[in-house]
């Protein structure tokens, strides 16, 4: 790899540590993570990334309905999708 | 409209003038007394993932790093309105005080190892092997790559935790990024100690063929290390 390649590489490698960071790190403070993959815009960036990310925001809206359904939570969650 | 969450602050530092966040919204503060976070105001609940936007969402939780230690939100957390969010963190505000005592003064680190490109190429399949098998050999090729990746990151894990020992507060466990044959490490380490770390990584990667392909990035908001536990 030329040292041009190496620097891409490393640009890219950031850029998709902050995606997988942002996406599917920090801090929930309620189930209701409403991710619409319509009109998705991602540039160089694989969508089993994005799918896992949704995969997780999808497990904490299940984890939230649960709740719901047991009167713990006074807001219901959207599906993933519904919106835009 | 709704009201779109990016971190959690301890102070009552407003955003600086003219901060924006998703789709060019204003950033506020909300300050609930002991509970506060940085939001705007979106016109909808749902956002669609991008490039830009989780751009825009890092972008408001670094300016908020540049004045303290934020806690980050996940992408993607709108409530009904400022008060919704206010009742969802008094919920939760014990777990919530201790996790921003937890990281204050603290910054991530993180080390990243990619895979050389050699290793990451699939084996050329024979003409004989049929499609069924060829995707099996493939996932287990791919499996292998990463499993070797992981084993490397325990090393480099290992080096780091010996250079660095000092520094590091808390570590997270490893993660393998197969859209860039990386594994990534995260380190949290006091904001002043940042030069520190960078020489302590400087060492190992002089001293490691295997650390020379190392990427260190930082410093973060501490995204990996605030999980928030049941009050």
């Amino acid at each position: 790899m030329t040292r041009r390649d190496d620097l891409d590489a490393d640009e890219q490698l950031v850029l998709s540590d902050m995606l997988s960071h942002v996406l599917d790190k920090g801090v929930v403070i309620t189930g209701d993570v409403v991710i619409s993959i319509a009109d998705v815009d991602l540039v160089q960036v694989k969508l089993s990334l994005l799918i896992s990310s949704i995969e997780t925001a999808a497990r904490h809206l299940e984890r939230s309905q649960v709740r719901s359904d047991e009167g713990t939570s006074g807001d219901v969650p959207l599906l993933p999708g519904s919106g835009g | 409209m709704a009201t779109y969450l990016y971190c959690l602050v301890a102070a009552a530092e407003r955003p600086p003038d003219q901060l924006c966040g998703i789709d060019g919204s204003p950033v506020r503060l909300v300050d609930g007394g002991t509970l506060r976070a940085w939001v705007s105001t979106v016109e909808r609940r749902a956002i669609t993932p991008s490039v830009e936007r989780a751009r825009e969402h890092d972008d408001v939780v670094r300016a908020a790093l540049g004045r303290g230690t934020p806690v980050p939100a996940r992408f993607g957390q709108v409530f009904a309105d400022d008060e919704a969010l206010l009742q969802s963190l008094r919920e939760r505000s014990r777990s919530i005080v201790s996790m921003l005592e937890r990281v204050q003064g603290c910054v991530e680190m993180r080390v990243h190892l990619r895979t050389p490109p050699a290793e990451r190429s699939e084996p050329v399949e024979g003409t004989s092997a049929s499609p069924g098998r060829a995707y099996l050999e493939g996932l287990a090729h791919r499996e292998r790559v990463a499993a070797e990746a992981l084993r490397r990151a325990k090393f480099l894990q290992e080096q780091i935790a010996l250079a660095a020992k000092d520094l590091i507060r808390e570590t997270a466990p490893a993660t393998y990024s197969p859209s860039v044959h990386a594994v990534s490490l995260s380190h949290l380490i006091a904001r002043e100690a940042v030069p520190s770390y960078r020489h302590a990584l400087r060492g190992v990667t002089e001293e490691s063929a295997i650390a020379a392909r190392a990427v260190v990035s930082g410093p973060w908001a501490p995204y990996s290390f605030v999980e928030l536990r049941h009050d």
